[in-house]
C-alpha cells in the first residue's frame, strides 16, 4: 500500500469541562466514539490504538481492555505536546506496513487546576529536584523568563504577542466547544493581573478535561475531501541543548527538510495550528518554521490578523488558550481542528477554501523550558 | 511571619548525584559539577556527563557570584510555602566561573532587579532556610 493512500479519515473531540464530571476514560471513549462517527467506521473495525493520556497508569493496552479492542498495533505516547501529533504520524506509517488497519488516536486528560498544579510539582526529576525547591510559579515562571529574554533581545512588546491571545480568543467565539469565549481586548489581555512577569492571566492556559481524537485508515474509507494525508513530518527533542531559556525551540532544526519532504512552501499554508500554551511559545513556532525571521515576530504579529478569516490564520478554534488545556489532548487539539477545517466542517470559523496547512506541538517542559518540538503538514484528499 | 509558622519549602529528593551539592550548601558553599574528560559544566547534577557520557563528574567549588540573564517577578504560586512572599524572583543566571543555573533571587527591592542585576550566595544563618542554593540581588 503506498503512502499516499492511508491518512486522517476522521476526527471527533470529547465536550471539556473546567472540573472533571468523569473520569480519565469517559472523555477518551466519547472523543474515539465521535471520531469512529465521523468517518463511518465501526467500531469492530479498529484495530490499532494509540493513547497520550495524563495521570494515569494506563496503557495503551489496557486502554484497549477497558474499551474492548482487540489490537494489532498499539503505542502509548509519553512526549507531551508532541506526543499525540506524532502518535498519528506514527500510526499512518503503521497501517502502511500492514501492522493495523484503522488506528484511532486519543488524547486527553480529566483535570482541573487544582489537579494540574499537583502534576507540575512532580512533572519530572528536573522539576521535582531543582525547580520546585526555588518555588518556580508552575510553567508560567518558566515561560516568563523565555518571553522576557525574547523582548529584551528582539524588541518584542506584550502588545505585539498579545494579539495572538486576542485573535485567538475571536476565533473561540465561533467555537461553541471552547470554554473561554468572553470577549478579549488587547486592553484587557495588557491589564490582566500579573502571574509571573512579563506573563498575565491571559498568556496562560487553564487546565482542564477533555480529549481528542484522529482514526487513521485507508484514504479510499471516506469521500473525496473528507481524507487529509499526512504529506510529511519531523520532530526535534533536547534542543538547544544545554541552555536553560532559549528562545528557539528546535522546530528551526528541520523545517527547510519538513517543507522539503512535503514539497510545499510557506505560501501554500492556508492555516497553522500552533500548541500555543502560552503566546510567547506560539510567536517561537511562528519564528522556527520560517514564517517570520527569529526575533521578528512583533512587527509580524503586527502585520497580519492571525483570525480565521484573517491573513495568517493560527488556531483557528482558539486554541489552548481559550479552549483549554485538557492535558493529553492539547497534542491532537491542532491536528483535529486542522483536519476540521481541510473537511471544510470549520463553521463559522471555517478557513476560507483551506487545502493544506501546518500543526505543530511543543511539550515536555524540564529545566527550564519545553524539550520536545514536532510539526506536520497536512493536505485535504 | 516567623520563622515557626513558616510552611516548609519542598525539598529536593536527595539522591547520591546530588548528595554533595546539598551538603555544600548546608555549610554555605556552592560546589557544582565538572566532567573530568571534557570539562564541561554541568547542572543540575547528573551520574553521567551529558556531553561525553563519562561518569567521571568532579565537584568544583563556585564563587557563587553571577548575573541575571533575564527573570520573571512571580506572583502566584502552586506550593503555599511561597505564597506569603510574592513576589518572588525566579532567575536564569550565568555564574561568572562557567556554570548556568535556574535559581531564586532575593531582594531587599524586587522591583529594582534586572538582566544585568549582579548577584551572590545568600550567606548562612539566612541560607540555611532554603533548600537549593539561592542568590541576593548585590544592591
Amino acid at each position: 500500500m503506498s503512502s499516499s493512500e492511508v491518512g486522517i479519515i476522521g476526527y471527533g473531540s470529547a465536550a471539556y469541562e473546567k472540573k472533571p464530571s468523569q473520569a480519565l476514560f469517559g472523555y477518551l471513549g466519547e472523543a474515539g466514539r465521535n471520531a469512529l462517527a465521523s468517518a463511518g467506521v465501526a467500531k469492530k473495525e479498529v484495530d490499532g490504538l494509540a493513547i497520550d493520556a495524563t495521570n494515569t497508569p494506563d496503557t495503551a493496552v489496557t486502554f484497549a481492555e477497558y474499551f474492548g479492542f482487540g489490537t494489532t498495533w498499539s503505542q502509548s505516547g509519553s512526549s507531551g505536546g508532541t506526543g499525540a501529533l506524532l502518535s498519528v504520524a506514527r500510526a499512518v506509517k503503521a497501517v502502511e506496513d500492514g501492522h493495523a488497519k484503522y488506528v484511532l488516536c486519543i488524547g486527553g486528560g480529566a483535570q482541573d487546576v487544582a489537579a494540574f498544579h499537583q502534576r507540575v510539582t512532580r512533572f519530572n526529576t528536573a522539576i521535582a529536584d531543582y525547580l520546585m525547591p526555588h518555588g518556580f510559579g508552575g510553567m508560567p515562571g518558566l515561560f516568563a523568563i523565555i518571553q522576557r529574554k525574547h523582548m529584551e533581545r528582539f524588541g518584542t512588546s506584550r502588545e505585539q504577542l498579545g494579539r495572538i491571545a486576542v485573535d485567538e480568543r475571536a476565533n473561540a467565539r465561533l467555537n461553541e466547544a471552547a470554554l473561554l469565549r468572553g470577549p478579549m481586548t488587547l486592553d484587557d489581555y495588557l491589564n490582566a493581573k500579573p502571574i509571573a512577569e512579563p506573563l498575565g492571566l491571559f498568556d496562560c492556559v487553564m487546565p482542564c478535561s477533555g480529549a481528542e481524537a484522529i482514526l487513521v485508515g485507508p484514504l479510499d474509507r471516506v469521500p473525496k475531501g473528507k481524507g487529509v494525508r499526512l504529506l510529511g513530518h519531523r520532530e526535534r527533542n533536547n534542543h538547544p541543548m544545554g541552555e536553560v531559556a532559549p528562545v528557539s525551540g528546535g522546530w528551526e532544526l528541520f523545517r527547510d527538510e519538513l517543507f522539503n519532504l512535503a514539497g510545499r512552501s510557506h505560501g501554500d499554508m492556508d492555516f497553522m495550528q500552533c500548541y500555543d500554551d502560552f503566546p510567547i511559545m506560539a510567536a517561537i513556532q511562528i519564528e522556527d518554521l520560517g514564517f517570520c525571521r527569529k526575533g521578528e515576530i512583533g512587527g509580524f504579529l503586527e502585520r497580519n490578523r492571525m483570525t480565521h478569516d484573517g491573513t495568517f490564520p493560527l488556531n483557528t478554534g482558539g486554541g489552548q488558550l481559550s479552549c483549554g488545556q485538557a492535558g493529553g489532548s492539547a497534542g491532537l487539539l491542532g491536528m483535529v481542528e486542522a483536519t476540521r477545517q481541510l473537511r471544510g466542517e470549520g463553521g463559522a470559523r471555517q478557513v476560507k477554501d483551506a487545502k493544506r496547512g501546518i500543526v505543530s506541538g511543543f511539550g515536555m517542559i524540564s529545566y527550564g523550558h519545553g524539550l520536545a518540538a514536532a510539526a506536520a503538514i497536512l493536505e485535504r484528499t | 511571619m516567623n520563622d515557626a509558622a513558616r510552611l516548609e519549602y519542598p525539598q529536593p529528593t536527595r539522591t547520591p548525584a546530588n548528595a554533595p551539592l546539598l551538603d555544600a550548601w548546608a555549610r554555605g558553599e556552592l560546589v557544582l559539577q565538572q566532567c573530568e574528560e571534557c570539562a564541561a559544566k554541568v547542572f543540575f547534577p547528573r551520574e553521567l556527563c551529558p556531553a561525553c557520557w563519562s561518569p567521571r563528574l568532579a565537584w568544583k567549588a563556585s564563587s557563587g557570584r553571577g548575573t541575571v540573564v533575564s527573570f520573571t517577578r512571580i506572583h502566584r504560586h502552586i506550593h503555599a510555602a511561597f505564597a506569603a512572599e510574592v513576589p518572588s524572583l525566579l532567575a536564569e543566571v550565568q555564574l561568572d566561573d562557567g556554570w548556568l543555573m535556574l535559581a531564586r533571587v532575593l531582594a531587599t527591592k524586587p522591583d529594582a532587579v534586572a538582566s544585568g542585576t549582579r548577584v551572590e550566595l545568600v550567606p548562612l544563618p539566612e541560607a540555611a532556610r532554603f533548600p537549593l542554593p539561592t542568590f541576593r540581588a548585590v544592591e
